[in-house]
């Protein structure tokens, strides 16, 4: 009788990660913020479908995947149309409460920083990821955020595009750099998801522009400013909770990790 | 008495080509048509130097007739996607100063290619190679000729659908509005790196005009002119000096939020 029971609890136990928890998309998780994303969620309860272009090399997030059986690791590089559109079909009976769109990248740096020798294949390398993956992913997967409770989309946005921000070189803050290709789109990104709150709102589905601060990651060291930014926790605490404030009122806001909005 | 009056002609001859000389110049794109085109008239009739550039100058017949009319304005063949036409174009101009470049040539993309659900991301990145791109990449091409002018002015034509804050209620047209974003955000970064070389770098924009990008949107509401719109533009961009505060000004002196 006591080992039925016992059996019937661990199964009761193991099978709470199923339809009545919460669902989370997260592209580029396999480092940094997105990373930080992955472990905050699972150890929510949350079931995390994790995504990024190498798998077998993200070692972080698959000991995540080890320690939380309600984290599901996706090969996805969100460049790749079609293998968006397959992983929508893999997953479409599954709703999504909340579609992170999180991968992104800074592009290489010289070429973006000065006025003469820019490249323009970075350029569009740069916004194919940051601004077009969003996008496509977010049409890709849809229907899967309209059946689901809490219906969001969310975006990692970047302060450095705040248009307002943009200031002359003299007495400007420690952190300015020129980066065209990366402002451009993170600019066009903030563009999208705005346009997108707009279209959605029929559908009762919220669009969040969330920038998450100048953050201690891979990208900030190879823009140049490593050393300089937050623990990634601090960050993501906080756009978690933006994140669960999101409502049909505020959606299309730029906000910040610290709950305050940012200028455009 | 003869003599004198060989002189004084002469005199005048040299005044007049004086003047000429220094007449200022301006590069406008895309003046096949619309906007481009009624600004090539305006500024040919001002008496400025026109550099029109249009992708198909011998289809242009609007332009050439304006061309015709004014000496003063010369049609170029230009596609701002081409990178080989805009070094072609700026060799031929090397060490000619010009006072203003106006980045105006643009396009809107086709509507149902650019709404949520049907998005097609070929579009989606033509529509930035033409809009976004193009600017800059003519911003680079000619900015010794702007750093030696009068004027030093580079012009970005941008588009109240680039604002953020003011399409709070309109949905679609993602390629046109995130292209438009794009740019007002190159030309703040291009302004902040330009000024210290006292080169101007701003933002119009031209209001709802009655042109057939307008028309290609589906709108349906009220229109000005593209003469209404030239003619307050030419003004705005007479008082776009060094210290602007390089945010988007539309024909009628509103400035755009973003």
């Amino acid at each position: 009788m006591i080992r039925i029971t016992l059996i019937f609890l661990a199964t009761w136990m193991f099978s709470n990660t199923t339809a009545d928890a919460a669902t989370v998309f997260i592209t580029g998780s396999n480092r940094g913020i997105g990373l930080e994303f992955v472990r905050q969620y699972a150890e929510k309860n949350w079931n995390v479908i994790a995504t990024c272009r190498r798998p077998e090399e993200a070692k972080d997030l698959r000991a995540l995947a080890d320690l939380h059986p309600n984290v599901s690791i996706d090969k996805l590089d969100v460049n790749d149309h079609a293998a968006i559109d397959a992983l929508a079909k893999k997953y479409k009976s599954t709703s999504i409460d909340v579609l992170l769109n999180n991968a992104g990248i800074l592009g290489d740096r010289e070429s973006q920083n000065k006025f003469g020798e820019l490249s323009y294949e970075n350029m569009e390398r740069v916004y194919r990821t940051n601004t077009l993956g969003p996008l496509k992913v977010s049409e890709a997967f849809i229907d899967h955020v309209a059946a689901s409770d809490q219906k969001k989309i969310a975006v990692i946005a970047s302060g450095t595009a705040s248009l307002t921000n943009v200031r002359y070189r003299e007495g400007m803050g420690r952190y300015y750099s020129s980066l065209y290709a990366y402002r451009m789109s993170k600019v066009a990104v903030n563009m999208a998801m705005r346009v997108l709150a707009v279209d959605m709102r029929e559908k009762g589905i919220t669009v969040g522009i969330m920038a998450p601060g100048i953050v201690e990651t891979r990208l900030l060291q190879q823009a140049g400013f490593g050393g300089r930014g937050i623990d990634p926790v601090v960050s993501v605490t906080g756009v978690i909770k933006n994140i669960e404030n999101m409502s049909l009122e505020t959606s299309g806001q730029y906000i910040i990790y610290t709950g305050d909005t940012v200028p455009w | 008495m003869r003599t004198r009056i060989v002189f004084f002609l002469c005199v005048a001859a040299i005044m007049a080509l004086g003047t000429m000389a220094s007449a200022a110049t301006i590069l406008i794109t895309g003046t096949n048509r619309g906007i481009g085109l009624e600004l090539s008239k305006q500024y040919g009739a001002l008496g400025w130097d026109v550099i029109a550039t249009a992708r198909t100058p011998d289809r242009a017949d609007d332009l050439q007739a304006i061309a015709r009319n004014y000496s003063n304005v010369v049609i170029e063949r230009l596609d701002v996607t081409d990178d080989e036409e805009i070094a072609v174009l700026a060799d031929k101009y090397r060490g000619k100063p010009i006072d203003i470049l106006l980045n105006n040539a643009g396009m809107l993309g086709d509507v149902t290619e650019q709404s949520f659900g049907t998005l097609n991301f070929d579009t989606i990145k033509h529509v930035i190679d033409v809009n976004t791109y193009g600017p800059i990449k003519l911003a680079q091409a000619f900015r010794d000729n702007i750093a030696a002018s009068e004027q030093k002015k580079i012009l970005n034509m941008t588009s109240g659908l680039g604002s953020m804050t003011l399409t709070s209620r309109r949905g679609g047209f993602y390629a046109y509005r995130m292209s438009k974003a794009a740019l007002n955000m190159a030309t703040r970064i291009l302004r902040a790196d330009l000024q210290g070389e006292g080169l101007v770098v701003s933002l119009i924009s031209p209001g709802m005009v009655q042109t057939q990008l307008l028309a290609d949107s589906g709108y349906r509401g009220p229109a000005i002119t593209t003469e209404e719109s030239v003619t307050g533009l030419i003004k705005i961009i007479e008082g776009i000096t060094l210290d602007n505060a390089g945010t988007p000004v539309n024909y009628d002196g509103q400035v755009l939020p973003w």
